[in-house]
């Protein structure tokens, strides 16, 4: 569990990053609000560590 | 991995860091504001938005700009790729006046009026040229590359040691605060991790970014001079021509595409005979390639158009890659978010190696 979520978390997230920078060159719309999505799920997932931390 | 193994990548992570944490404290920044160089420079009043009224002719455009300055030539013509109804005349003491010596005139683009100068252009164009080349030219381009390539290089080898140090702990998992240095390592690990996609992305740009003067000379000195050299005997013109009837022979060849740059003859970016007219598309991918043209500046006709080359195509990818203005004020937002993090992960990185040495 603990080797699959320290490799497998960043490597997913990585992903969704790549995917959103990719995205939002390719169009406006639908995908700019896909890349807006995607990059703010990093972002997030750092705001809920940091909150279980203080917890 | 072997310990040696380990203790070898580890020695890369250090010192690479070590060597460009500085120069990308000064980076990331003067990135902040530069994230935001559009609204802050923005036009007191939002031009766009005047959809029904016709863009003033560029020949009117050119003579208001002059009209400021007269005893200065105009040099170049600029509009920003995200339409904002103003257009820049540029004005130097001569065609061939170093860039120091250029200044721009700011006007709109549907009535040819000059408009007030910005207020934060000069502080943001300081921190500009701060971000891009130290304020060194060629030579701080030069050395933010190489603090480019080992910052790469400290993201590979943090990627290696991250593993058989987080052995054994959940992802996420941050220590109390009692154990201090270990508290650091465990924001220094979950921030760079769960950010690399977008941090090795800028950092990868940026390395593209930061020889783009070499890019440009190149193109300069090859593509632009083979475009020129059948027009190599012509004399110089004796009188020039419309900017406007040169812009529309562009348009002819490239039907849907806007202005971005008219270098006027005998600037780097033309020839002594010709505009150099630069047109993008009107795709998000296509608004960043340019179109040269080069336009017979007595008569008007299309002398020669090519394709951009492989390498100045990348750097224009590159650009709104490295500064997130090609997605709207919401990815701005998020690349500030970013940028902080990535701020925090230098930070954490540097306590890190004091709290070593104590």
């Amino acid at each position: 569990m603990s080797a699959r979520t320290r490799y497998f978390a960043p490597a997913f997230l990585i992903g969704l990053q790549l995917l959103g920078l990719y995205s939002a060159l390719l169009g406006d719309g639908v995908l700019d609000w896909l890349a807006w999505l995607v990059l703010f799920i990093p972002l997030a997932v750092i705001g809920a560590c940091l909150v279980r931390v203080r917890r | 991995m072997t310990a040696r193994a380990f203790g070898l990548w580890y020695k890369v992570h250090k010192w690479t860091s070590l060597i460009c944490t500085v120069f990308l404290l000064l980076l990331c920044l003067t990135g902040l504001p530069l994230v935001f160089h559009d609204e802050l420079t923005a036009p007191p009043v939002d031009l766009s938005r005047a959809a029904d009224r016709k863009f003033a002719s560029l020949d009117r455009i050119v003579a208001a700009g002059r009209q400021t300055s007269p005893r200065e030539v105009v040099t170049f013509v600029s509009k920003p790729i995200e339409d904002n109804g103003t257009v820049s005349v540029y004005l130097a003491p001569s065609v061939s006046a170093p860039p120091k010596e250029t200044h721009p005139v700011l006007l709109n683009e549907y009535t040819a009026e000059v408009l007030p100068p910005r207020a934060p252009t000069r502080f943001l164009e300081f921190v500009l040229d701060l971000h891009t080349d130290l304020c060194a030219g060629p030579t701080g381009s030069l050395i933010l590359f190489l603090m480019a390539i080992l910052f790469l290089a400290s993201l590979v080898s943090g990627v290696v040691v991250y593993g058989p140090f987080t052995r054994h702990w959940r992802f996420g998992d941050i220590r109390s605060p009692t154990q201090r240095r270990a508290r650091w390592l465990d924001l220094h690990n979950l921030l760079g991790m769960v950010t690399l996609g977008w941090v090795f992305v800028v950092g990868f740009t940026g390395s593209i970014n930061a020889l783009s003067p070499f890019i440009a000379g190149l193109w300069q000195s090859t593509e632009l001079r083979a475009m020129a050299a059948p027009f190599e005997h012509q004399p110089a013109p004796t009188k020039l021509g419309s900017p406007q009837a040169a812009l529309d022979s562009a348009l002819r060849e490239q039907p849907g595409n806007s202005l971005v740059t008219l270098a006027f003859p005998g600037t780097p970016f033309a020839t002594p005979r010709h505009y150099g007219v630069y047109l993008h598309g009107s795709r998000p991918l296509t608004s960043r390639i340019l179109k040269p043209f080069l336009i017979d500046s007595e008569t008007g006709i299309l002398a020669a158009h090519r394709e951009m080359p492989w390498y100045v195509k990348t750097l224009f990818l590159s650009e709104p890659l490295h500064f997130g203005d090609y997605g709207g004020f919401p990815l701005k937002l998020l690349w500030a978010a970013f940028d902080v993090v990535a701020i925090v992960v230098l930070v954490s990185g540097l306590s890190l190696w004091r709290l070593r040495a104590v």
